[in-house]
């Protein structure tokens, strides 16, 4: 018997396997025809990027390509895509539901009869209880912590229309990180530099990435709803599943999770070139701003973190309040609030409980029995408050670009020069800071050259590797250090390598002010006779409307004289747009150097 | 009839229950992030230890299917992961977490959500008996204080 039925099936399958050849013989020549493999929706289905010398490459690995080189050949891809999904055999036919998106733009762009389709309930089903309709990008970005992670992250929010008001804590996030496993130290650093961590896509309800970000890392998140169609981002929710199971080599710098959202978008979007702005590096902020400037994004939303919650807290109070909340913290006893009314008692637990909580997450000590003694004292007291309402921060997207170019002019020692600087990244202490930590200083690889109009000479003036200055105040609660580090070479290519750190005070000044006091440790000529100082640094920086200004004074002893020197230097900025004009000095050794520079 | 429905009730009641107890097994949200000194570098990584691949082979846990909270455990879910913003929001009787758990109870309008923090507060003591209540015995406890606010009830439909 069975027999018999291996013998039929060995007559019937190779005319079986003529008749399927034809179809998708046909299929293959209608596809190169409307030559599909280089239309930009196939191309951006596949992630494949020009190579520079010519042919396509897509970043990804594991199990997405189905042709053995499917990676470097859209066409190749494209027929084995074919040959697998609208086969005869209703077994391949399945893979359909594997290549979901694949499958609806080809169908559509081929024809496919309804008889080669296969249904895929499993998925529908899933779709469906994720009833996702709208996508919002969310920019997390740096509160004060760190001026590293100005560059920030961005993840995507998948909108549920069920999900209404603030149920919307129940829709999902779409994440893509690198999978680092607990790797620590400089070796993740490396690692994540050089792409040898895979990143890939995760989700998790939107509330519990508001937990890493606005509450554990401190992060306010920035959210924008992106103008995407309810199919476009069905399109996109098909594309994620077909990514189960394959990743991408993690570069931290330019194939990084905002790079690879921009690309998810643009496989909604294949007519607008969006990766097209970012080669090298991708910085997070620069693709919220490119998204805008096609406009992409609206209604902008701010969901602060934790610690602003509790600075707007504690600045709400008033002096006798703060005093007590000092003593709530030490002691924990709320009977000592009872000199104060109800409400005034309210504020103060209710700003005790969000320093624990900011506590609690910094120092990771959950505090159950302290937070517990407030909570309950405050429940007590019944409704007495009404919910606090933040300061509006100013948007991420009016932030000045990261480039930057600065044209200027000057005098060393009464020898006058043009000046010219390019900045790659990121943000220079006398800009607009809208979006970003406060008072802060972060230049990534930037070249300033001077052309001396008098001798004349042009020259490399200064190569900037990496210039920091994070700068968090302390308060009568936190003590955190602010702290700088400067890499590079100046004069031309001797380089020099700075550090400082110490602690800052916020004043009550202007519209805000800033002083900061540091120990530093400065080292020039690495490469020859290195010179070293040591010494303190004092900086005072305030800001009134938009003009800024930051003043230094340096007091060094020079290691190898053994003899004292004292630097003074000063900038003056006013920024009314993205354009920023500026005059800076610097005097040292009683050699005086001055400029007046328009950066933009 | 009637007792083979009233069997079935009890039954079903008890599986939810033994549900309950089990929560989702999300543990403490507070993990151990990587030194702060390395910040610059890793100012895009973004790695995390609970991430959970996306898609539709995701696992199966206590309160997950296929990625996705199953809509039963969405108030464990929600409550083992905020518990600590819930547990101060329920104390002070406003906040978005304590909203969106209103809304979960089906309360919708303004009114009854502020209805739900006045209840939240007044039976603060019943609802976290202690510091050191699970989020298991806080849905538990928030489910039997709920049932006994008629109020509430009318207010909030659906819960």
């Amino acid at each position: 018997m069975v027999l018999r039925f291996l013998f039929v099936l060995m007559i019937l399958t190779p005319s079986a396997g003529w008749s399927q050849d034809t179809a998708l013989n046909s299929l293959k020549e209608l596809a190169a025809a409307k030559k599909v493999s280089r239309s930009p929706q196939w191309l951006r289905l596949g992630h494949y990027r020009h190579k520079p010398l010519g042919g396509y490459e897509s970043p990804l690995r594991g199990n997405f390509f189905i042709a053995p080189d499917g990676n470097t050949d859209p066409e190749a891809e494209l027929n084995a895509t074919i040959d697998l999904l609208f086969s005869d055999d209703s077994q391949k036919r399945f893979s359909q539901c594997r290549y979901l998106a694949r499958t609806t733009w080809l169908k559509a762009v081929l024809n496919i009869p309804e008889s080669r389709l296969a249904t895929c309930s499993e998925r529908d089903q899933w779709k469906e209880q994720l009833g996702a309709t709208e996508l919002y990008i969310i920019f997390a970005s740096s509160d004060l912590n760190s001026a590293g992670s100005s560059f920030g992250h961005t993840f995507l929010r998948v909108h549920n229309p069920k999900n209404k008001k603030e149920r919307e804590l129940l829709d999902y996030g779409v994440n893509y990180a690198a999978i680092t496993g607990t790797d620590g130290g400089a070796l993740y650093a490396l690692k994540g530099l050089f792409g040898f961590y895979p990143g890939a896509y995760s989700m998790l309800p939107y509330h519990q990435k508001i937990q890493e970000y606005s509450n554990l890392e401190g992060r306010s998140l920035w959210e924008y709803k992106l103008a995407l169609s309810p199919l476009e981002v069905e399109f996109i929710i098909n594309h994620l599943l077909e990514l189960e199971g394959s990743f991408a080599p993690y570069f931290f710098l330019s194939d990084n999770c905002s790079q690879q959202i921009i690309e998810l978008i643009e496989v909604a979007k294949p007519s607008i070139p969006l990766s097209d702005h970012f080669r090298g590096a991708t910085i997070p902020l620069d693709t919220v701003k490119v998204l805008n400037s096609y406009g992409l994004l609206s209604d902008e939303k701010t969901r602060p973190s934790l610690q602003s919650e509790w600075r707007t807290r504690f600045a709400g109070l008033n002096r006798h309040q703060k005093s007590k909340l000092n003593e709530l913290v030490k002691n924990n006893q709320p009977d000592l609030l009872s000199d104060l009314s109800s409400s005034e008692q309210a504020e103060v637990l209710e700003a005790g409980l969000s320093y624990l909580a900011v506590k609690s997450y910094r120092d990771r000590n959950d505090l159950k029995n302290e937070k517990y003694r407030l909570s309950v004292a405050r429940a007590q007291l019944g409704s007495q408050t009404q919910p606090i309402i933040l300061p509006r921060s100013k948007s991420p997207l009016l932030s000045p670009d990261s480039q930057a170019l600065y044209l200027g002019y000057g005098a060393n020692d009464e020898l006058p020069y043009l000046r010219f600087k390019y900045r790659r990244a990121f943000h220079d202490i006398l800009a607009d800071d809208s979006g970003l930590s406060p008072f802060s200083h972060l230049e990534i690889l930037s070249a300033e050259f001077r052309y001396f109009t008098e001798t004349p000479r042009l020259d490399l003036h200064q190569l900037v590797i990496l210039q920091s200055l994070s700068t968090v105040p302390v308060t009568q609660f936190e003590a955190p250090y602010s702290w700088k580090v400067d890499l590079g070479t100046q004069p031309k290519l001797l380089p020099y390598l700075h550090f400082g750190v110490g602690y800052s005070y916020d004043l009550p000044l202007l519209d805000a002010s800033r002083v900061t006091l540091l120990a530093v440790a400065d080292n020039h000529a690495l490469t020859e006779r290195p010179e070293s100082f040591l010494g303190g640094e004092l900086l005072f920086m305030s800001r009134l409307w938009n003009f800024r200004s930051i003043y230094s004074a340096k007091l060094l002893q020079d290691l190898q004289l053994g003899r004292g020197l004292i630097e003074h230097s000063f900038g003056v900025s006013y920024s009314p747009s993205k354009i920023s004009f500026r005059l800076e000095g610097k005097l040292r050794e009683s050699q005086p150097e001055w400029n007046i520079s328009v950066s933009f | 009839m009637k007792k083979l429905l009233l069997i079935a009730l009890f039954l079903g009641s008890a599986q939810a229950y033994a549900a309950g107890d089990a929560g989702c097994g999300l543990g403490s949200m507070i993990i151990q992030k990587n030194s702060k000194g390395l910040q610059l570098l890793a100012m895009t990584t973004n790695s995390f230890f609970f991430t959970q691949p996306l898609g539709i082979t995701s696992g199966t846990s206590n309160c997950s299917s296929r990625g996705l909270v199953m809509t039963d455990q969405e108030v464990q879910y929600f409550v083992e992961v905020n518990q600590e913003d819930l547990s101060r929001e329920m104390a002070q009787g406003h906040g978005e977490k304590l909203a969106t758990l209103a809304q979960m109870k089906g309360c919708q309008n303004s009114a009854a959500m502020k209805t739900f923090g006045s209840f939240t507060q007044a039976s603060y003591s019943k609802i976290i008996p202690s510091a050191e209540t699970t989020a298991t015995e806080l849905v538990q406890n928030l489910n039997r204080e709920l049932s006994q606010q008629s109020d509430l009830a009318q207010l909030c439909h659906g819960t």
